[in-house]
C-alpha cells in the first residue's frame, strides 16, 4: 500500500471511530430526550418509536407540577450552591496558607488531606449518620452541606496549592511594595489571578455535589429535605415506572449540571489534569 | 530628604550570614548602583531595604526614620523587579493607579499622575492594554511608569534590564538616567553588570560575599581600585595582572616571576620585600620600547580601537590600542605599561599599595 | 562610617517576634478552619466506625460491647463471601475493557482534526451524567418490553430477552454502563498525558523505520505509564467502592448476582439496620483499598529502565 492510499484508509478509520464513540456517547441520552418529549402512547410502543410526533412537554408538566420534583431540585440548588461556596472559602485560604507559608509538618499534613479524599465515602456513612442524628443535624440541609463542604476541601486545597504555588512570590511583593497588605495582597492579586483554578475547583465540586446519591440518601428523609438523586430514585417506587415523566425529571436534573459543563469545560479538563498529579 | 543610611546591617538566612556588615548612605537625589557577582547579596540587601525580607541586625533609615519593622507599604518606596511583575489582570493604566487607590488618592490626581508618568514614559498609547499584549521593553517602561506615578522617597531596581535584547538594553539605560536627572529621586539600582554601573552610577558600590569592597564615583572606583576585586571586577577588558615582586636594587622597577621587567613612576615604601601584584589596564599598555617584547596571538578590531591578545614570558596579556596599525599575528611588539597607570597589590590582602 | 542622624519612627514598631507570631498566627488562621472541618467529618468518623464496629448497636445506639463479634459474624456469613467475588468480578472485568476503550478514544482525541473540539465535548460527556442518572437512562433503555437495546438484540438475534432479569447478563450490563460512567474521566487523564509526547520523537521513530504499531508500544505506552498507573489506581478504588449505580441499576439483584462488597455495607447498615456490623464491613473495604493502593503502585510503579 503506498502513502497516501494508507492516509486515506486511516481518515476513514478515524472517522468512523470518531463517529462510533459520539453514538455510544449521545444514544443513552438522547434516548432519555426524546422519551421525554414523547406522548404517553408513543413512549411503551414496541418496536421502539426513534423521534416523538409529535414533541410534547406533557411529561415535563406532569412531573413538575404533580410531584415533589421542585423542592428537590430547589434542595439541590441550595445545597450544591452553599456547600460549593464554603469548600471555596475555606480551602482558598487553606491552599493559600499551605503554598506561601513553610512550617514543620507541612508535607505530612498534604499527605494526610490526600489520605482523607481517599476514605471510601461508604464506610463513614454509619458514623455520619450517627452523628448527624446526635447533633441534630439529620434530615437538615445544613448537615448535608456540612459534610459535602468537608468532602470537597482536600481536592479543592490540593488543586488551588498548585495554582498558587505557579503565581511568582515577586507579584506579590510588588503589590506589598505597592501599599496592600499581605491579606491584601492575596485578595487583590493571588486570587484574581487564579480565577482559572477558582472555575475548575468549583466545576468539580459541583458536579460532585449535585450527582451525589448517598449522603442525601442517608442524611435527609423526609421529603421536604430530599435531594434530586434521591428524588430520581425514590420516584421509581414512588408512582411506579412512568417513563416519560421519570425522562422528563432526568433530563430537568441534567440540564442545570450540563449547561455549567458547556460553559467551563476548558476548566474542568485543566482541573482533572492537575487532579492527576497527585494520583 | 530622603537619604537613605545602611548601617551595619546583617542578615542570617538560617545559619548562613549572607550580608555581613553594611554600612552605605545615600545622599538625597544620588543614582547609586550595586554590583557584585553573582550570590554577593545585592538582592538581598535591595530586598531588605524594601522590607521584603527581615533585617537581622542593623538599622535601615530612610530620611529621618528607621524604617526596620515598617512594612514594605509604609516606607514609601518603589520597586521595579526584574520579572517587572505587573499584575497581569489588570491593564497598564490600572497597573499604575493600583497603588495610588490603595493610598486612598483622589480619582483626579490619579489620573492626573499616571498621565504625566505616561507623558514621560511615552505610555499613553499603551494604557488600555494588558501586560500580555506588551514587548518586553514596553512592559519595562510600564513597570518604570508603575513607580514614577507615586513619587517615592526612594526607587528601587533590581537587575531591571537584564530580561532585554543588548540594544534596547543601551536604550533603556539611557533613558533610566534622563528620568533620574528629571526627578531625582534618590535611587538604588542592582545589577551584575560592571558596564551598567559605569555608565548610570553618580555612586558605585561594589559588594563580594555579602560585605562592601569599595564605594564611590565611576572613575574613582576605575582609576584607583582600593584592591584587587574591585580592579579586576571593573573595567572591559578586565586588568592585566602579573604576579611577582619590586626590584631589590632600589630602582622603581617591577619584576615578574615569569621575568618581565616593568618600569613604575615610583615605589610604594610597602613594596619592597612583599609578594606583590602589578595591574595595568588594557588601555595603558602602548607600544614602545622599554618595556618587553609580546608576541601577537589575537587581533580583534572593534573600529575605533583594536583588542590584542599578546603572550609575553609564557603570560597572556590583553591591549587596546588606539594606532591605526596593521597588526598581524605572531607578529612580535614592543610594548610597555604607561608607569604612572600602573597599580601594585599586596598578593596577600588584595589592598592596593599606591 | 555613617552618621546616625533623626529620630526612631514615632509609632512604636512591632517587635521581630510579634512579626513572626503574626505570619503565624495568619497561617492558623487560613489552614485552621479547613482542617478542623475535615478531621470532625471525615478523620473522627472513621475512629467512630472502629469503636462502632466493636459493639451490638440498636438502631443509631450502641447495645453492649462485643469485641470482634461483628468481623467474626461477617467473616461467617456466605453472603459477604459472594459480595466479595461480584466485586472482584466488576471491578476487574469492568478495568480490563475500560482501559483499553479509553486508551483508544484518547488515541482518537490526540489526532489532529477539525472535529476535535467537538469530539471532545461529546466524549466527555457521560462524565457529568451522574450515576443515579446513567443508571436510571440504561434501566429504560434495557427495559425487557420497550427498551431500544432489547429491541436490536431482538432485530439481529431474533430473541427478547430480559437482560436485567438474568443473574448473568445483569453482571454484564452493569460493567457495560460503569464502563460508559467511567471511561471520560480514564480518557482525559491518558489524553493530557499524549499531548505531552513532543512530535519529534514520533518523527524521529519514524526516520527510525517504526511503524504506527511500533512507535505506539516503544514511544507512546513506556512515556504514559505513570499515567497509566494512576488511572489504574484511581478507577479500580471507585469500582471496588461503587454503591450509587449498582443500587439504582439493580439493586444488588437478580439473586444478589450484582450484590457487591460496598454495597453490601450500605444495605446491612440502612436496610437492616445492623449499624456495627456495617461499620466493621466498611472499615474491610477502606483496608482493602489501601492494599489495592500499596499493591499497586509496588507492582506497577516501579521505575523503568
Ligand atoms: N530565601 C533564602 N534562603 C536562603 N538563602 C538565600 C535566600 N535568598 C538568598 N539566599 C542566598 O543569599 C545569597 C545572596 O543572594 P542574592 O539573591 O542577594 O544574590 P545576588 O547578589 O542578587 O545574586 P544575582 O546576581 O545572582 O541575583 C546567595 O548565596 C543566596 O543563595
Ligand atoms: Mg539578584
Amino acid at each position: 500500500m503506498n502513502g497516501k492510499a494508507a492516509r486515506s484508509v486511516g481518515t476513514i478509520f478515524f472517522v468512523l471511530a470518531a463517529l462510533g464513540v459520539a453514538a455510544l456517547a449521545l444514544f443513552p441520552l438522547l434516548w432519555g430526550l426524546t422519551t421525554s418529549l414523547k406522548p404517553a402512547d408513543q413512549i411503551l410502543a414496541y418496536p421502539p418509536l426513534w423521534v416523538p410526533n409529535p414533541p410534547t412537554l406533557q411529561s415535563f408538566r406532569e412531573v413538575w407540577q404533580q410531584s415533589n420534583l421542585p423542592i428537590y431540585f430547589r434542595n439541590s440548588i441550595i445545597v450544591t450552591s452553599a456547600s460549593v461556596i464554603f469548600a471555596l472559602v475555606l480551602s482558598v485560604h487553606a491552599a493559600y496558607g499551605l503554598a506561601r507559608f513553610s512550617f514543620r509538618g507541612k508535607a505530612a499534613l498534604m499527605v494526610g488531606l490526600l489520605a482523607t479524599s481517599m476514605i471510601p465515602g461508604v464506610a463513614i456513612l454509619v458514623p455520619l449518620y450517627n452523628l448527624a442524628v446526635h447533633t441534630g443535624l439529620y434530615d437538615k440541609r445544613l448537615g448535608m452541606i456540612i459534610v459535602y463542604t468537608a468532602w470537597n476541601v482536600p481536592t479543592l486545597v490540593w488543586l488551588l496549592k498548585g495554582f498558587f504555588e505557579s503565581i511568582p512570590a515577586e507579584l506579590e511583593e510588588a503589590a506589598l511594595v505597592d501599599g496592600c497588605s499581605r491579606l491584601r495582597a492575596f485578595y487583590l492579586i493571588v486570587l484574581p489571578m487564579s480565577r482559572p483554578g477558582l472555575l475548575a475547583g468549583s466545576i468539580m465540586a459541583i458536579m460532585f455535589v449535585w450527582n451525589d446519591f448517598l449522603i442525601g440518601f442517608t442524611l435527609a428523609i423526609s421529603e421536604q429535605r430530599r435531594l434530586l438523586p434521591v428524588g430520581l430514585f425514590t420516584y421509581i417506587s414512588n408512582y411506579g415506572v412512568e417513563w416519560g415523566q421519570l425522562m422528563a425529571a432526568t433530563v430537568i436534573a441534567l440540564l442545570p449540571i450540563v449547561i455549567a459543563f458547556f460553559l467551563l469545560q476548558r476548566f474542568l479538563v485543566q482541573g482533572l489534569m492537575s487532579g492527576a498529579v497527585k494520583g | 530628604m530622603s537619604r537613605l543610611i545602611i548601617s551595619n546591617v546583617h542578615k542570617n538566612f538560617g545559619p548562613v550570614e549572607v550580608i555581613r556588615g553594611v554600612d552605605i548612605t545615600i545622599e538625597d537625589g544620588e543614582f547609586a548602583v550595586l554590583v557584585g557577582p553573582s550570590g554577593c547579596g545585592k538582592s538581598t540587601l535591595l530586598r531588605m531595604i524594601a522590607g521584603l525580607e527581615s533585617i537581622s541586625s542593623g538599622d535601615i533609615r530612610i530620611g529621618e526614620r528607621r524604617v526596620n519593622d515598617l512594612a514594605p507599604k509604609d516606607r514609601d518606596i518603589a520597586m521595579v523587579f526584574q520579572s517587572y511583575a505587573l499584575y497581569p489582570h489588570m491593564n497598564v493604566r490600572a497597573n499604575m493607579a493600583f497603588s495610588l487607590k490603595l493610598k486612598g488618592v483622589a480619582r483626579r490626581e490619579i489620573e492626573q499622575r499616571i498621565k504625566r508618568a505616561a507623558d514621560v514614559l511615552g505610555l499613553e498609547p499603551l494604557l488600555a492594554r494588558y501586560p500580555r499584549e506588551l514587548s518586553g521593553g514596553q512592559r519595562q517602561r510600564v513597570a518604570m511608569g508603575r513607580a514614577i506615578v507615586r513619587d517615592p522617597q526612594v526607587f528601587l531596581f533590581d537587575e531591571p534590564l537584564s530580561n532585554l535584547d543588548a540594544k534596547l538594553r543601551v536604550a533603556m539605560r539611557a533613558e533610566i538616567k534622563m528620568l533620574h536627572q528629571r526627578l531625582r529621586t534618590t535611587t538604588v539600582y542592582v545589577t551584575h553588570d560592571q558596564i551598567e554601573a559605569m555608565t548610570m552610577a553618580d555612586r558605585i558600590v561594589v559588594m563580594r560575599d555579602g560585605v562592601v569592597e569599595q564605594m564611590g564615583g565611576p572613575l574613582e572606583l576605575y582609576d584607583r581600585p582600593a584592591n584587587l576585586f574591585v580592579a579586576s571586577f571593573i573595567g572591559s577588558p578586565s586588568m592585566n595582572f602579573v604576579a611577582g615582586r619590586v626590584a631589590t636594587d632600589g630602582e622603581p622597577r617591577f619584576l615578574s616571576d615569569s621575568g618581565l621587567s616593568i618600569p613604575l613612576a615610583r615605589l610604594p615604601a610597602a613594596a619592597p620585600g612583599r609578594k606583590l601584584v602589578c595591574g595595568f589596564r588594557p588601555e595603558d599598555l602602548r607600544l614602545g620600547e622599554g618595556g618587553f617584547g609580546a608576541e601577537v596571538m589575537v587581533v580583534e578590531p572593534t573600529g575605533p580601537e583594536m583588542h590584542v591578545v599578546v603572550r609575553a614570558a609564557g603570560q597572556e596579556l590583553t591591549c587596546v590600542l588606539r594606532e591605526r596599525r596593521n597588526i598581524v599575528v605572531g607578529e612580535n611588539l614592543p610594548l610597555r605599561p604607561v608607569p604612572e597607570s600602573i597599580h601594585l597589590f599586596d598578593a596577600e590582602t588584595g589592598g592596593n599599595l599606591l | 562610617m555613617t552618621a546616625m542622624s533623626g529620630q526612631d519612627s514615632v509609632a512604636a514598631p512591632p517587635s521581630r517576634l510579634a512579626a513572626a507570631l503574626s505570619a503565624h498566627g495568619l497561617a492558623v488562621l487560613f489552614i485552621g478552619p479547613a482542617i478542623l472541618l475535615v478531621v470532625l467529618v471525615s478523620i473522627y468518623p472513621v475512629f467512630d466506625a472502629m469503636s462502632l464496629s466493636l459493639y451490638a448497636t440498636k438502631y443509631a445506639e450502641k447495645a453492649g460491647f462485643v469485641g470482634l463479634k461483628n468481623y467474626i459474624d461477617l467473616a461467617h456469613n456466605p453472603v459477604v463471601w459472594h459480595a466479595g467475588v461480584n466485586s472482584l468480578v466488576y471491578t476487574i472485568g469492568s478495568l480490563l475493557l475500560v482501559l483499553p476503550f479509553s486508551l483508544g478514544v484518547a488515541l482518537l482525541l490526540n489526532r489532529q482534526s477539525k472535529m476535535q473540539g467537538v469530539l471532545r465535548t461529546v466524549a466527555i460527556l457521560p462524565w457529568v451524567v451522574s450515576q443515579t442518572v446513567t443508571a436510571l437512562l440504561w434501566a429504560w433503555l434495557l427495559n425487557a418490553d420497550f427498551g431500544p437495546v432489547t429491541y436490536g438484540i431482538d432485530a439481529i438475534g431474533g430473541v427478547r430477552t430480559a437482560i436485567l432479569a438474568s443473574p448473568t447478563w445483569a453482571m454484564v450490563a452493569l460493567v457495560g454502563i460503569n464502563v460508559w460512567s467511567s471511561y471520560p474521566q480514564a480518557t482525559l487523564l491518558m489524553l493530557a498525558a499524549l499531548q505531552t509526547i513532543p512530535r519529534d520523537l514520533y518523527e524521529a521513530a519514524y526516520i527510525d523505520g517504526a511503524g504506527p504499531i511500533t512507535s505506539f508500544l516503544y514511544v507512546t505506552i513506556p512515556l504514559i505509564r505513570s499515567t497509566l498507573l494512576v488511572v489504574v489506581i484511581q478507577l479500580t478504588l471507585l469500582y471496588f467502592n461503587m454503591v450509587t449505580l449498582v443500587y439504582v441499576f439493580t439493586g444488588g439483584g437478580p439473586l444478589a448476582s450484582t450484590e457487591t462488597l460496598a454495597l453490601l455495607v450500605l444495605k446491612i447498615s440502612f436496610e437492616s439496620w445492623n449499624l456495627g456490623q456495617g461499620a466493621a464491613l466498611g472499615l474491610i473495604v477502606t483496608v482493602i483499598n489501601l492494599v489495592f493502593s500499596l499493591f499497586y503502585i509496588r507492582t506497577l510503579g516501579r521505575p523503568k529502565g
